[in-house]
């Protein structure tokens, strides 16, 4: 304050109110005729912290002058104040509002009959109230993994609640975050450091929004009224999304209207936050220039991003669904998040008949359509939100932030909305001991209506409508209440005004403690903590109660307490998660019987160990494992991550670098959807260096015919994506509609840029994603020769391609053809691409297939899926150089596998000793005048078994899938097929006799091709059969048959024939050059 | 849509095609660059783009009783005080309301958030404007700080838009003497009374105002007061568009003017295509007219004056013509129309005609359809379930809406049709839509 006082004074004498000469003491100056005025209160140097004050004034008249007129003049900030009372006494309240600010001066003047006095008082006006002010100071800034504020943003406070409105004009490709002037950190100031929040944007019409270009303080709030912050911009296609596009793709109609039209329309959104209010008021005005009305599909984007789940007051539990009316939307924090919410709350627009409001979710992010039925449009109903020509108007909802319960959402809905509420608060308990992060769940028509997350002391608190509720409990690793397999719900009615109360008390649980080793007798050496995985197996006997929804993505499971549309542990496993840098975990587990396994990915063996847990004390496992693989020359890196940057995916930056340390992941590739994440500082704060090396890459995410993965990249830490590359170009405000001749990239241009932008390195490769979304809606025919694009000029609009863009067909030089971790994954691998890459390498247009995961998720292990290794100078994390790895892959010098880990080898059969293989030194490709031999190597831990060894040698391909007539997925013909028995053995290598099941499979074959005459490409492909070979499970424990699967000891019987994960593996392309003529002729090749 | 190149306040220069990767970046950089220099234009800017906000003569009527002043003036500078905001100097020509005469130099501020649009007022227009206290924000505090404010410094009501450029001067009388009369008792009978005389303004949107401002709670009993009922009588004898006579008599009937009856007996009479209306208010009115008077109106060429002759159709016959009508008629608005009467007369015994609306190749006939259903609600659910299995395509989708409609009556229906339908877009729909049926937070018990 002390600071500001000068500035104040400064101010005025600016003003012309400068007032010489008076007193700043309080003591009441009198002149010679007597005449005195004392300002009471405020005094002189007071601090006022209530809102509304009183002025008390003294004035003291000698009785020789009580004839006179007095007349008394306050004035506040130079603004006058009525007064009441006389002749002596004088007051008045004063009520926030102007003319007071945080330092005031009140000046009194009395005259009477000639003579004067006058009395002043500066005092400070600090009432807890909102503030609006422009950020320099970095310690306005919030923290937390979403925070992207930065200094030059806008903060809107007050004493419950700090959120960040991001200062405007910029265009960053981020999520829905593309441009400025949103709300963009939000949290709790009794919470710092929690932000989880990434954007709200303000949309104009579906797929056009608000690109803000100014950003004005309309109040700062320093009156004790409400503070605001105002945005305006015109409207602008918000780049990320293309709504149209899926709508029709689902066979639903997507009015015309709202299709990448571009009408001359602003928008100003005000974000007003009283004090002491968990939430801002948000009012989007948008302005008609034209000559006609227009109906408008207005709303919101909204993406949480965050450690969030989804929870909407639509009929459904827990979960992301896909479209509904909308009463609120809440996003509840978890793992790290805990203890955080956000709230969306719309109100009607007055004037429109059913005000209801709608959503649409996909991927994390939501659309609100502002009072309309989203079933209806796709109906065919018109736009309700009518803007009169040259007209305006607003739509108004509300954004809040909490404590970390949903049901902070339906509070504040309550509060808005003016409904009648009581309260409803309780505890859950075990042992007399509060549960903090408990879900309690309030049931009405078997869907939540208000989901909580109990405090620290294991309670929590709500306001609900008046009605008869049910209530239920649960907390992860605790039985129910009453021990059954479902919640008991407890029966509550709430009364207005009223407070009902509930407990529940849950059965103690047992704790499980784990220490794990790797054992390093091969090597010579004793052993080192490790991080791994621990899996947990058996079934759960608190599960989580299914609400089970059907809609246009098929059947959806929301939960009664927790998100289970995203990431739910896989079947048969009750608890898994991964030990630190030291190899330790602890955890809660209710009382049974389980198996417990230690793993650490494909290199590793399998530790497992029958557990008991009982209520009240805890099982000690020690687990020691041991590497069975040779990978020597090679490391694994999972190529396709993301991490909460993506705007669909919760893993922290934690979870994430303990999860890929625990699988045994040599390198991850943090690929984020338009977001370059650097995970080296969090692996160096968890002691994970010696495990794991870290690449920044970035998933380039077009929403119609594509993603792709550029790595290694660099920070661009001016921008709030870290320097995301913009597919889709930016164009001059107002202007960024196709019908202004502004085009996404083609594929080409795209590559171009990601290879040669401002956060390439020289190695920066790039390769095509689940290469499906990308052939497919291109319409591109690989099989043709070169491969060609049939997509019309409608189609490339539809897609915000230039209709003029030639064939959009382009050469990457990688391609993802087996991402994730199940059967299905592999299946897409085998039957639907494999034959693109391989019509690639027919036409000679050497390509390198890549194997990875594209996890979004932690506990679903998707996570522990596909690899690829690369040829590498280094087998030690610490050491690895990301550039080599990606010139690994634009070399072609990878193999992939999940379970399986296959090298193969050409050598000439001409005497020339000549060998092509995956080394880092070594060619792919051989020549020989005498024909080659093919050597394959295949290793496998004794988990993961194979019997089958297929070689693809200019290989045939087979049309899988046909849109619009073209074809464009491909399977391909093995060339010869090897089994078990019959063609090769598998031998049981000992690795480590010192640790249970240090064994691997190994076999190593060589089929020679001596009458070889055309150049050649191999590819070979090694897997194990259903019925042949056992699925992986537990480590791979995807896809396992439930039916069959009843009791622990179904789960722990081999599984043969039960379906699940099958190992498999595979290599990249060898080529042999045996036609005589120079260099490898590909047998298509133009 | 403006025509291409018609959006110049954001950037000022003509745009590039955007095609390249590699000119993207520079594009990108340009564009910021130029979109920096179009802000700093726009700031600079004299030169008045062609939008206007076109002002709002019902908000100048409607925030009339509370606005601190109502003036003619005549603005004689206009100046840009920041990126929003804007001042006239303005003098009065002719005080409406508040304490200015006529000669009063003023100071008028609003805002423009729309920077695509020229401010609304030029030096050398005369305005008609309501005008309220300065707002109170510290962004208004910066703009006017106390030395520059004054009695006569004042902002344009109803957020900026109360003002009107082209009043006629029985406009200006109407403002004014309402403005008399509301000054001290804003819903008194007299007030009501000059408020009738806006309908015969041919500005719209005062008569718009002064209609929604007559749906208001008044303190007293306008309805029946005879005083109030000669008014309206002789307000609608005299000639006035179609929608404003149908906008009054729906008013009149929703307000329970029943005095206004031989008003309405007297038109439903005329040659007028206020006729139906006429009719229509009067039986809502309890006062049913005969039929007869409905023909020429149900076959005249003009489909909105069937659709409203339809909407007025009553008696013993009347269901049978309007289950033909809700199949025959071209005009899509008097098919509809005929489904909603129909439903109205004839209750369950419509869901025939009303099942067979759904199959219109009008969406927005399906829809009435639907909408009509749902407020039959459990009683054709059954029906209209089976009806919706063997549909498929449009009309089953439309069924999907009537049964989402009818709430938690229309959910049981709801999630056998997701289960059941062959057509999975009705699948889809049906499972969406059942979702919602179950109820909704903030919905009373």
């Amino acid at each position: 304050m002390r600071t500001l006082r000068p500035l104040f004074v400064a101010f005025l004498a600016g003003a012309g109110i400068w007032l010489a000469g008076c007193g700043s003491d309080g003591e009441p100056p009198a002149t010679a005729s007597g005449l005195r005025v004392a300002i009471l209160s405020p005094a002189n140097g007071a601090t006022i912290t209530d809102f509304s004050f009183g002025v008390e004034l003294d004035v003291s008249q000698p009785s020789s002058a009580s004839g006179a007129v007095l007349q008394v003049e306050a004035l506040l900030n130079g603004v006058p104040l009525p007064l009441q009372g006389g002749p002596s006494g004088y007051r008045t309240r004063v009520n926030p509002g102007p003319p007071l600010r945080d330092e005031n001066r009140l000046v009194v003047t009395v005259t009477a009959g000639g003579a004067s006095a006058r009395a002043q008082a500066d005092f400070s006006y600090l009432p807890p109230k909102a503030v609006a002010r422009r950020i320099t100071d970095e310690r306005d800034l919030l923290r937390g993994p979403l925070a992207h504020g930065r200094v030059g943003d806008y903060l809107l406070a007050n004493t419950v609640a700090r959120f960040v409105i991001q200062d405007a004009p910029q265009r960053d490709l981020y999520s829905v975050g593309t441009f400025g002037g949103n709300i963009i950190d939000a949290e709790l100031v009794e919470r710092p450091g929690t932000d989880n929040f990434l954007e709200l944007q303000p949309a104009v019409n579906i797929e056009t929004v608000i690109n803000a270009q100014t950003v004005e303080i309309v109040n700062d709030g320093q009156d004790g009224t409400p503070a605001i912050i105002r945005t305006c911009g015109p409207d602008d296609l918000l780049d990320f999304v293309n709504p149209s596009t899926i709508i029709r793709d689902a066979g639903l109609a997507f009015p015309a209207a709202a299709d990448d039209a571009d009408y001359e329309v602003e928008g100003c959104t005000d974000y007003i936050l009283e004090p002491g209010k968990p939430y801002v008021q948000v009012v989007t005005t948008i302005f008609n220039n034209e000559d006609r009305d227009l109906g408008l599909f207005v709303g919101d984007y909204i993406n949480g991003s965050g450690e969030l789940e989804q929870w909407t007051s639509s009929g459904a539990g827990l979960g992301e669904i896909l479209t509904a009316n909308l009463g609120v939307l809440s996003y509840i924090g978890f793992g790290q998040a805990q203890g955080v919410d956000y709230g969306f709350i719309p109100l009607p627009v007055p004037g429109i008949e059913d005000g209801r409001s709608s959503f649409f979710t996909a991927s994390g992010v939501s659309y609100i359509m502002q009072s309309n039925s989203i079933v209806r449009v796709l109906l065919g109903s018109p736009a309700t939100f009518v803007v009169p020509a040259r007209g305006s108007r607003s739509y108004t909802r509300y954004f809040s932030v909490g404590n970390g319960s949903g049901g902070n959402a339906v509070a504040v809905e309550n509060e808005v909305k003016g409904f009648d509420t009581g309260t409803l608060r309780g505890c859950v308990l075990a042992g007399g001991r509060g549960l903090p992060g408990s879900r309690v769940s309030v049931l009405r028509a078997n869907a939540v209506v208000a989901p909580y997350v109990t405090g620290e002391d294991g309670c929590f608190e709500g306001s609900l409508p008046p009605g008869a509720y049910r209530v239920v409990a649960a907390r992860r690793g605790f039985l129910y209440e009453g021990a059954g397999t479902s919640p008991e719900a407890k029966e509550v009615s709430i009364t207005a005004g009223s407070t009902a109360e509930v407990r529940f008390e849950l059965p103690s649980s047992g704790r499980v403690r784990v220490q794990v080793s790797e054992s390093l007798a091969s090597a010579g050496q004793t052993s080192r903590p490790i991080p791994a995985r621990v899996s947990v197996v058996g079934f759960d006997p608190s599960p989580e109660p299914i609400i089970v929804l059907n809609s246009i993505a098929g059947r959806i499971s929301t939960g009664t307490f927790e998100d289970v549309t995203k990431d739910v542990v896989p079947f048969g496993i009750v608890w898994l998660d991964y030990t630190d840098a030291q190899g330790r975990l602890e955890f809660d587990l209710e009382p049974g019987e389980y198996e417990l396994f230690v793993s650490r990915g494909t290199e590793y063996s399998l530790f497992r160990q029958r557990i008991v847990v009982e209520a009240g004390s805890t099982v000690d496992v020690s687990a020691t494992i041991a590497r069975v693989l040779d990978t020597s020359g090679f490391i694994s890196s999972d190529f396709h991550v993301h991490t909460i940057n993506s705007a669909d995916s919760r893993v922290n930056l934690r979870d994430r670098a303990i999860q890929f340390a625990g699988e045994g992941v040599d390198n991850v590739i943090l690929t984020d959807h338009h977001f370059h994440t650097d995970l080296r500082p969090v692996i160096e704060q968890l002691g994970l260096g010696p495990f794991l090396q870290t690449t920044i890459g970035e998933e380039i995410t077009t929403w119609d015919y594509g993603h792709f993965n550029a790595y290694p990249l660099r920070i661009d830490s001016s921008r709030p994506s870290n320097g995301s590359t913009d597919w889709a170009v930016a164009a001059p405000p107002g202007r960024d509609f196709p019908r202004f001749g502004s085009f996404s990239l083609s594929p080409a241009d795209l590559e171009r840029l990601a290879k040669e932008g401002p956060t390439s390195t020289p190695d920066t490769t790039v390769q095509i994603n689940h290469i499906d979304s990308f052939f497919a809606p291109l319409r591109i025919d690989t099989s043709l020769v070169p491969p060609q694009t049939f997509l019309t000029p409608e189609q490339r609009l539809a897609f915000r391609l230039d209709p003029n863009g030639g064939n959009l067909f382009h050469h990457f030089r990688a391609l993802e053809l087996w991402n994730g971790s199940n059967r299905t994954h592999q299946s897409q691998f085998l039957d639907q691409r494999i034959g693109i890459w391989m019509n690639h390498l027919n036409q000679g247009m050497k390509t390198t297939f890549i194997a990875d995961t594209d996890t979004h998720e932690f506990r679903n292990l998707n996570t522990a899926g596909a690899r690829t290794w690369t040829a590498s100078s280094t087998d030690d994390p610490t050491q690895i150089e990301p550039g080599e790895v990606a010139r690994s892959v634009d070399a072609g010098r990878a193999v992939g596998g999940q379970g399986i880990y296959v090298q193969a080898r050409l050598r000439a059969l001409d005497g020339s000793e000549r060998v092509a293989d995956f080394t880092l030194n070594g060619s792919t490709e051989v020549r020989s005048d005498a024909g080659v031999e093919l050597e394959v190597v295949v290793q496998a831990p004794v988990w993961a078994e194979y019997d089958r060894i297929e070689i693809y040698a200019n290989a045939v391909t087979v049309p899988a899938l046909r849109v619009d007539n073209v074809p464009v997925l491909f399977t391909a013909i093995p060339t010869r097929s090897l089994d078990l028995g019959a063609d090769f053995e598998r031998s049981l290598v000992t690795v480590d006799p010192t640790v249970p099941g240090a064994q691997r499979w190994e076999t190593q074959v060589r089929i020679p091709f001596p009458d070889l005459r055309e150049d050649t490409w191999f590819v070979v492909v090694v897997k194990g059969r259903d019925g042949v070979s056992r699925p992986m499970f537990p480590v791979f424990p995807q896809s396992l048959r439930a039916d069959t699967n009843r009791t622990l000891a179904d789960l722990l019987d081999g599984n043969l024939g039960e379906s699940g994960t099958m190992a498999l593996g595979a290599t990249n392309a060898l080529y042999a050059d045996v036609n005589g003529r120079p260099g490898f002729q590909a047998p298509l090749a133009p | 849509m403006g025509a291409p190149g018609s959006k110049p306040h954001w950037l000022p220069k003509p745009h590039r095609r955007v095609r390249s990767a590699l000119g993207a970046t520079r594009v990108l950089a340009g564009a910021f660059l130029l979109a920096a220099l179009g802000a700093v234009g726009a700031c600079q800017r004299e030169a008045a783009p062609a939008v206007r906000a076109r002002g709002d003569a019902g908000l100048l009527l409607s925030t009339l009783p509370a606005a601190t002043a109502l003036v003619e003036a005549r603005v004689e500078r206009v100046a840009r005080i920041d990126r929003h905001g804007y001042r006239a100097s303005a003098r009065v020509q002719r005080s409406l309301k508040g304490p200015f005469e006529p000669g009063t130099p003023l100071e008028i501020a609003w805002e423009e958030l729309a920077v695509e649009r020229a401010p609304r007022f030029a030096s050398g227009e005369t305005v008609v404007v309501a005008l309220t206290p300065l707002p109170t924000t510290s962004l208004w505090f910066h703009r006017f700080p106390p030395q520059l404010r004054s009695e006569r410094t004042l902002a344009v009501a109803g957020g900026g838009d109360a003002f009107a450029a082209d009043l006629s001067a029985d406009d200006l009388e109407r403002l004014g003497e309402f403005a008399r009369l509301a000054a001290d008792q804003p819903y008194s009978l007299s007030a009501a009374i000059a408020l009738l005389r806006f309908w015969d303004s041919r500005n719209e949107q005062l008569a718009r105002a002064a209609l929604a401002l007559l749906d208001q709670d008044w303190s007293e009993p306008i309805a029946s007061a005879p005083a109030f009922i000669e008014a309206c009588a002789q307000a609608l004898a005299r000639p006035k568009p179609l929608w404003l006579g149908s906008a009054i008599l729906e008013w009149a009937a929703r307000r329970q003017v029943r005095g206004l009856i031989p008003v309405l007996d007297r038109i439903a009479r005329a040659h007028t295509p206020l006729a139906p209306h006429a009719i229509l208010a009067a039986r809502r009115l309890g006062h049913p007219l005969p039929e007869e008077l409905l023909e020429p109106w149900l076959s005249h060429p003009d489909g909105a004056v069937r659709a409203s002759a339809t909407r007025a159709l009553d008696g013993p016959n009347a269901a049978a013509r309007l289950a033909r009508l809700a199949g025959d008629d071209p005009d899509p608005t008097a098919r509809a129309a005929a489904l909603t009467r129909l439903r109205e007369l004839a209750g369950n015994e419509a869901f025939p005609t009303l099942a067979a609306g759904l199959t219109d190749p009008e969406a927005s006939v399906r829809l009435a359809a639907a909408q009509q259903l749902s407020v039959l609600g459990e009683t054709v659910r059954q029906h209209l379930e089976e009806f919706a299995l063997a549909q498929s395509g449009d009309a089953a989708l439309a069924a999907v809406a009537a049964f989402e409609g009818m709430g938690a009556a229309g959910h049981p229906a709801l999630v056998r049709l997701a289960k059941e339908h062959p057509d999975p877009r009705v699948r889809a729909l049906a499972e969406i839509a059942a979702r919602k049926s179950q109820g909704e937070h903030g919905s009373k018990p």
